[in-house]
């Protein structure tokens, strides 16, 4: 039975992530986003080969863990922008309908909109995975399996975000509305971590008091802080590569789990309320 | 040779808060019938049409095509569904190929490529398959809609206003193409506004207003049940006040109108009167151009069955306000 829904799913949520991914591959925009996560994080690297170069120490086990953090994080919130525009452009335009008058229903919508990116982004994560293997050979660094345990990390932080760049689509409703949404979102959790660094070290620059209203401020930012670090991806990302570095597997693999649950419960309600929300209300 | 999927929905209501858009709808079609959906603009069509595709959840009762409940999951079912919508959506940035392509994929029609090459050709689009859909017209984008609908061979086509927005040339090839359906054993459910189309194509309609079916039957019964009557058109030569008083005066001859030498005449469909209106017109030395028996059209009765419907309805509307 199970092997049966799998195998129904299947067809329609292939056909429409193979035509979705064509789309997304040949545009400007995926090309633009490659190209500034890789200057970021060749910019990045050079930074971190001048301070061993400097100092003449490496502090980081992993050299290329934030560039590739970097591109990740850039990739998956570019990713997760064009999974929200395309569904709400589906939507506006009508084309959705269309789909559902044939063997497509919310479930196989979702899934295939939602495949598509997943697999260009790891197939992206492969690229990048080529990348690093030859700065390794380049520099004539050591080989690390965590690179790749990264790499894994990254692609689970992308899951969790263009599941979260669905969800504003069917909740936004027209293109616009859905954007807002999301960049909303991101700019609050960005604007929460800034926030919390700056003012913990205006705090320690200026010698606030009790009283101070900074101190407040302080107290507020960081707790909102200490919330978002479970719910956003990129700061559960950021410690599960901790934690796989300093060797904490247990730790590592729960915030993994955590981000797919997430995910998995954020695509699970864009399901439902597409399914709810329909796509007519009148005649 | 395809047998055509059976249509049935029982008790089909929808409501849009406390508006009821569709009343209790009970349609019936046999495998391989052709049946008109009409009504005027807000009767319900659109949201029985849409009810009927497992897009929009009915309120009440349901909807059974080949014996089986419509889910929206019903992915076989569906494969077997063709769908022309009133206003049609397209991947505007695909080529015409690309676009038959992907709905073949979607739909696992075998050797798509044959099929929707074949289905250009028929409706004159093989030079602009490579062309993209955004620089399509509306009757372009209208006959590619058909030509997606067809692809996998349908059992059961559903149109909802099919021809509005082609030119008559279109009509025609359109016409062509759901009659070659229609041989081939495909169900036909058309909606539309436009009567004379649908005469020509269907065996029953069904005539919805207010949210309910108000008749449903075949052409002839439908313009039987509308008047006792039917019009005879007369020409003759010349005609005097004295000629029209003796038509007048016959029991049969329900009703006259004179347009200078052309006389109309409505008499009663109990017998065909034509051979006492001859002998009438001897008897009266006329001499005649042209004598020409009109039934009743489907326009015809499809206007006093809605209209006797929203006299009630506006009436039944005054008395509760009252």
């Amino acid at each position: 039975m199970t092997g049966n829904i799998f195998g129904k799913y299947l067809q329609p949520i292939s056909v429409l992530h193979k035509k979705l991914r064509q789309k997304q591959l040949w545009s400007i925009g995926f090309f633009a986003a490659v190209s500034i996560s890789l200057i970021s994080a060749s910019l990045i690297l050079i930074n971190n080969f001048r301070y061993v170069d400097v100092n003449n120490i490496m502090v980081e086990r992993q050299i290329l863990s934030t560039p590739v953090l970097v591109i990740g994080l850039l990739l998956s919130l570019f990713l997760g922008i064009t999974a929200s525009v395309n569904l709400s452009r589906e939507y506006d335009k009508g084309t959705l309908e269309l789909l559902l008058y044939g063997p497509v229903d919310e479930v196989a919508f979702i899934l295939g909109n939602f495949w598509a990116q997943i697999s260009l982004f790891g197939w992206t994560m492969v690229g990048v995975f080529i990348w690093s293997n030859i700065i390794i050979w380049m520099f004539n660094l050591a080989f690390d399996l965590s690179l790749l345990l990264i790499l894994l990390g990254c692609v689970i932080m992308a899951v969790e975000i263009v599941a979260f760049g669905l969800l504003t689509a069917v909740l936004g409703g027209k293109t616009r509305n859905a954007l807002v949404v999301y960049i909303l979102v991101l700019a609050i959790f960005g604007g929460v971590q800034i926030g919390d660094t700056l003012v913990a070290n205006l705090v320690l620059i200026s010698g606030s008091t009790v009283t101070d209203p900074l101190l407040f401020l302080r107290n507020v930012l960081e707790t909102a802080n200490n919330v978002l670090r479970w719910v956003s991806p990129y700061a559960q990302l950021q410690r599960s590569v901790n934690a796989l570095l300093v060797g904490a597997w247990p730790e590592y693999l729960l915030l993994l789990g955590l981000m797919l649950v997430e995910g998995s419960v954020l695509l699970f309600f864009s399901i439902r309320s597409l399914a709810a929300k329909g796509v007519r209300t009148t005649s | 040779m395809r047998q055509g999927f059976s249509l049935q929905t029982r008790h089909l209501t929808k409501m849009f808060g406390d508006f009821l858009a569709v009343d209790e709808i009970n349609l019936h079609l046999e495998p391989g019938e052709s049946y008109g959906f009409l009504g005027p603009n807000g009767a319900g069509k659109t949201t029985t049409l849409m009810m009927i595709l497992g897009v929009l959840e009915p309120t009440r009762g349901d909807v059974l095509i080949a014996d089986q409940p419509v889910r929206r999951d019903a992915f076989d079912l569906k494969r077997k569904i063709g769908v022309v919508a009133e206003y049609q959506t397209f991947y505007e940035e695909m080529s015409a190929w690309e676009y038959l392509m992907f709905f073949g994929q979607l739909y696992e029609v075998e050797s798509s490529e044959p099929k929707a090459m074949k289905l250009l050709e028929k409706i004159g689009l093989e030079k602009w398959r490579d062309v993209l859909i955004g620089g399509y017209s509306t009757g372009m984008k209208k006959k590619l809609g058909f030509a997606r609908a067809l692809l996998h061979s349908p059992e059961l086509l559903v149109l909802d206003e099919p021809v509005s927005g082609l030119d008559p040339y279109g009509i025609v090839q359109i016409r062509e193409l759901l009659l070659d359906e229609q041989k081939a054993g495909c169900t036909l459910l058309i909606s539309s506004h436009i009567l004379s189309e649908v005469e020509r194509t269907v065996d029953r309609v069904g005539i919805l207003a207010n949210g309910k079916l108000l008749v449903e039957d075949s052409m002839d019964n439908l313009r039987a049940s509308v008047g006792s009557t039917h019009k005879l058109r007369l020409t003759v030569d010349h005609l005097t006040e004295e000629d029209l008083a003796v038509f007048k005066s016959k029991e049969f001859i329900s009703n006259l109108e004179q347009h200078g030498n052309q006389i109309t005449l409505w008499v009663e469909n109990n017998a065909d009167h034509r051979k006492e209106i001859g002998e009438l017109v001897l008897d009266r030395s006329l001499i005649v151009l042209e004598m020409r028996q009109e039934e009743v059209s489907l326009e015809e009765a499809f206007i006093t069955i809605t209209e006797n419907n929203l006299a009630k309805f506006t009436d039944n509307i005054a008395e509760v306000a009252s």
